[in-house]
């Protein structure tokens, strides 16, 4: 069993990263952090009781559903927006995901200092192609390569079988890559 | 590049996202962290109707049911008439002789005036 030590350790490493996965899939600050937050409290509520060697992998799978979770409400809360407002503008209307259309409300970043231009475009423009990714790709890319989960961990979080997994990465790797080169970005 | 050095710089590039995170947003992943650790604990309540159904839902519903169906049927049982009483007295005092209150669907009341008793 982690103690509340070993898991405030945990949630303290990983808290940032969390937020950054949220992010890239639901492109808006605030709820990222609501999804972070519940993650967190599931797994303090639901899995205290776990060594603490099990806790990356749980919360990962936790964080995922989380972000799901996350769309699934959404789609069905746009669901009704849409049926009970059919004056809305057309642009509301033409068939765009939540996904495209979260990426236009975030706002600029305020530019830095001089010597730190270059490499926070470098950042935003690898975040951008991220989130640019399908999920299940991005999901995949992330876990495996960012979060180092091997292959098979990857797979029990994401649900998903092995080949799936080394699928998602190897186009999520080329895809990255095209679109960073278009950009004319060296990663 | 190849795929690993593309996965490595990418790595790296993430890796010092995350330093460069904004401030407010470490402060309100460090104030979630600590809600989560150290949620505002309820007061201790003392045992009473209210902690019962506050821990034991399902009893507590039992009991609130079956309270309902006594007051239902407390409420729908037909409820003594005057008459029955005087009928009672009267039959303490020997005025009418007991067989009537033996052979009762015989009895008819009249709701109108005195107590009237007819036997059939």
């Amino acid at each position: 069993m982690a103690s509340s030590r070993e898991i405030d350790a945990f949630l303290a490493s990983v808290e940032r990263r969390a937020f950054k996965h949220a992010a890239f899939a639901v492109r808006d600050h605030h709820s990222a952090l609501d999804i972070v937050q519940n993650a967190m409290l599931r797994l303090v509520e639901r899995y205290r009781e776990k060594p603490a060697e099990e806790l990356p992998l749980l919360f990962q799978r936790i964080l995922q559903n989380a972000i799901h979770d996350h769309f699934r409400r959404a789609k069905v809360r746009d669901f009704w927006v849409r049926l009970v407002s059919p004056l809305r503008d057309k642009d509301d209307e033409n068939g765009e995901t939540l996904e495209s259309v979260a990426v236009h409300s975030i706002a600029p970043r305020q530019p830095g200092p001089e010597d730190e231009i270059a490499e926070r475009q470098s950042i935003a423009a690898i975040e951008q192609a991220l989130s640019e990714l399908p999920p299940r790709q991005r999901e995949a890319f992330l876990l495996r390569y960012w979060e180092e989960l091997d292959v098979a961990e990857t797979a029990q979080v994401m649900g998903c079988s092995e080949g799936s997994v080394k699928t998602h990465c190897f186009r999520a790797t080329n895809a990255l890559a095209e679109k960073l080169k278009k950009k004319g970005i060296r990663a | 590049m190849n795929e690993r050095d593309i996965v490595n710089d990418i790595r790296q590039v993430l890796d010092n996202s995350l330093e460069r995170m904004d401030a407010d947003i470490r402060a309100r992943l460090h104030a979630a962290r600590r809600g989560v650790l150290n949620p505002a604990r309820p007061r201790e309540e003392r045992g009473g109707v209210l902690a019962l159904a506050r821990h034991h839902h399902r009893l507590a519903l039992l009991l609130l049911a079956g309270g309902l169906l006594l007051a239902a049927w407390l409420a729908s049982r037909p409820q003594p008439a005057a008459n029955d009483v005087e009928l009672d007295i009267m039959l303490l005092t020997d005025d009418i002789p007991p067989q009537i209150y033996a052979d009762w669907r015989l009895v008819r009341r009249e709701d109108v005036g005195p107590l009237c008793l007819t036997v059939n």
